[in-house]
């Protein structure tokens, strides 16, 4: 792992976190910030004089599955993903002008499907029930519209970023 | 009886590691039991032997006892630990292991059954002396009998319907002058919530703390406890840390709730490992306490337990099933120092703690004086969907609760879990949270202070410094290719310890 350590400028944010001031920046403005791989997803931070440790993983999961292209990054108790250039919005549904298609937010199991095609919603109404680690996770509707087509049954396990329902208008 | 040649693990996860551990230590072959969708975990690649017994769903693998009394038939088990969830409290379970010549490793059917049942319990808890919530249902409903039922239970009390559940139509009434209105309405909202308007009086506990008591019996008469764990932390009934010894115990007050949770043992027959779980009001010497129900099995937060009191739990399990005697008396036993446990679990406290699924791309367990780590997931595992997202318990131990306090902060805050969302960063700032490190709790900490803590590790920003990382972790990604940075496969390192 022979990484060449690389510096940047960076404008850093001031802290959001008064309590942890023992660790933070301070206030915004230039700093050096130099970040060095030192192997097995270790890496060394160091900024202000500060040195730090930071854990990091590329996910470089077959592009179809819904993490990838994506960086976590471990730093001072925190988690964080960095989203990839392609930044996959599939989770969140996929818009195409006025439809919206529903998916998933995690495999999970589809207890109950609570509407049928061409019938009309409102913002907030429960479309469908799933259920993932002994939790229930409610699909609802998030404005107006009508139901196109349903594309889940009920006991059926889905995947995250599958389309379950989509809305018209 | 003798000791056991083979114990079959009827579970999963950190506690069947946890157990399969134990066994080695005592020269025990282990079995792992495992549904499809734990073939690789690794509980399965640490027990001396594996039995695949169904597909993922619990109902077909963990929880099927055909399934797994043919497992322990085959392996030629003499006795099957249960864990924790799953079949470890089911009396039908425990007996038919007994009509098999196996022992169940934990109380008997009928202990099961007893305490198993919260009226039984209760009922059985007073026999023994034991404080209930006091409270009531009159059998005359008029607003008369039931003032009369409030003045005899004694303010405050809570109005809760009768056929009742989760918290719906419970209505507080602090004083005589509140209390027709409040009986008016709690019977309306009963009527219209569960069509039955019938209201049951209850003593309000102000303030609670949730003590419990760790319990051990053997085939001989004797019981004996091993102090209290606080778990005043909770959230859905579910809980976060516990802590032994609890700040709000004096030596009389323990002794008290000691001898309270060993008479009900005594009058329960009880046998095995066992925790007896009180509601306890305020401090002192004199502090009510009120018996809350029994966990007849080992429980998760029972590490807790072993840090303070230096004892091993499972082993002494294993030697009470076997019919030997306690390995300790009473006088034996002592409390030194102080132990915190954290569970870390796959959620997302930003989106209200949604349980998360996933792999675990970089996993690694901070190792540091006074720190353990019961997991049963390993770098390169994946947390499954099919099952409980705890990923593993912390436990910090000091001198001091401070020390242990700050220990399990440092140690949280060198705990890379990359992949998945986890609670790590809650937990270290429920850790860091002024009430918490004053020992100032109760079960209502988190309603009250959850919504704070969790807007702190909500992040909009993500800070510089992490996006650096985060470009040349990507770069050294595509410099490197298909042969990466992780140079240690943690099955190879699982094989290592085989041995």
């Amino acid at each position: 792992m022979a990484d060449t350590p690389k510096t940047v400028e960076a404008d850093i944010p001031p802290s959001r976190k008064a309590s942890a001031d023992h660790r933070s920046l301070g206030g915004g403005g230039q700093v050096r910030l130099n970040v060095e791989s030192i192997g097995n997803g270790l890496y060394v931070v160091v900024s202000n004089r500060q040195r730090r440790v930071a854990y990091a993983v590329a996910d470089r999961g077959p592009s179809t599955s819904p993490g990838a292209g994506r960086t976590w990054v471990f730093l001072d108790g925190r988690t964080y993903v960095v989203e990839g250039r392609d930044h996959d919005s599939r989770i969140r549904g996929r818009h195409t002008d006025d439809e919206v298609a529903l998916s998933a937010p995690m495999p999970a199991t589809v207890i109950a499907v609570q509407v049928t095609p061409g019938q009309e919603v409102a913002e907030g109404d429960l479309l469908i029930m799933l259920e993932a680690m002994k939790m229930e996770l409610p699909i609802k509707s998030p404005r107006k519209g009508r139901v196109k087509s349903i594309a889940c049954r009920e006991g059926e396990l889905v995947q995250p970023g599958v389309p379950l329902l989509e809305l018209g208008p | 009886m003798g000791r056991f040649s083979t114990i079959l693990i009827a579970n999963r996860g950190e506690i069947a590691v946890r157990v399969i551990r134990a066994c080695r230590e005592l020269g025990i072959e282990s079995v792992a039991v495992y549904s499809d969708a734990d073939a690789r975990s690794p509980h399965v690649a640490f027990a001396d032997r594996a039995v695949r017994i169904g597909p993922p769903a619990s109902t077909d693998s963990y929880l099927s006892s055909a399934a797994i009394l043919k497992a322990a038939r085959d392996t030629g088990a003499g006795a099957i630990h249960p864990g924790y969830g799953f079949l470890s409290e089911n009396a039908q379970f425990a007996a038919a292991c007994a009509g098999e010549g196996i022992a169940f490793i934990g109380p008997p059917a009928a202990v099961l059954e007893q305490l198993g049942s919260k009226i039984a319990a209760r009922t059985l808890a007073r026999r023994a002396g034991v404080p209930v919530v006091p409270g009531e249902t009159p059998a005359d409903q008029s607003n008369a009998a039931i003032a009369a039922a409030a003045r005899k239970v004694g303010f405050p009390v809570l109005l809760k319907p009768s056929e009742g559940g989760g918290g719906i139509g419970m209505k507080e009434v602090r004083d005589e002058a509140a209390l027709t209105p409040a009986i008016e309405q709690a019977r309306r909202e009963a009527a219209s919530a569960f069509g039955d308007g019938t209201l049951y009086v209850e003593r309000l506990v102000e303030r609670p703390r949730h003590v419990e008591f760790q319990i051990m019996a053997d085939d001989n008469g004797h019981v004996v406890h091993l102090f209290e764990r606080e778990c005043s932390i909770q959230r859905r009934h579910q809980k976060i840390v516990e802590e032994s010894p609890s700040t709000a115990l004096t030596p009389a007050l323990r002794q008290r709730m000691g001898d309270a949770a060993v008479a009900l043992a005594r009058a329960a027959g009880y046998r095995n490992a066992g925790t007896i779980e009180f509601l306890l009001e305020g401090t002192g010497d004199a502090a009510p306490f009120y018996f809350l129900e029994a966990n007849t099995r080992l429980q998760v937060e029972h590490p807790v337990t072993e840090q303070v009191t230096g004892v091993d739990l499972v082993h002494a399990q294993i030697a009470v099933a076997a019919g030997e005697a306690l390995p300790w008396t009473q006088a034996e036993l002592t409390q030194r120092g102080h132990a915190i446990e954290v569970r870390v679990y796959a959620e997302d406290p930003a989106s209200n703690d949604l349980p998360q699924s996933g792999p675990l791309l970089l996993y690694r367990e901070p190792s540091m004086p006074g720190i353990r780590v019961d997991a049963g997931v390993a770098e390169g595992g994946e947390i499954s969907v099919h099952y409980d997202p705890m990923i593993a318990k912390l436990v910090a131990t000091g001198e001091s609760r401070e020390i242990a306090r700050r220990r399990a902060i440092e140690a949280l805050r060198g705990y890379p879990i990359l992949g998945i969302r986890t609670n790590v960063a809650f937990l270290i700032e429920l850790l860091e949270h002024p009430r918490f490190a004053k020992g100032d709790i109760d079960t209502r900490f988190l309603d009250v202070e959850g919504a704070a803590l969790r807007a702190r590790v909500r992040d909009a920003v993500i800070p510089a410094e992490v996006r650096e990382v985060a470009a040349v972790a990507r770069g050294a990604a595509r410099a490197v290719g298909t042969s990466k940075e992780i140079t240690s496969d943690p099955w190879e390192t699982l094989r290592l310890y085989r041995g």
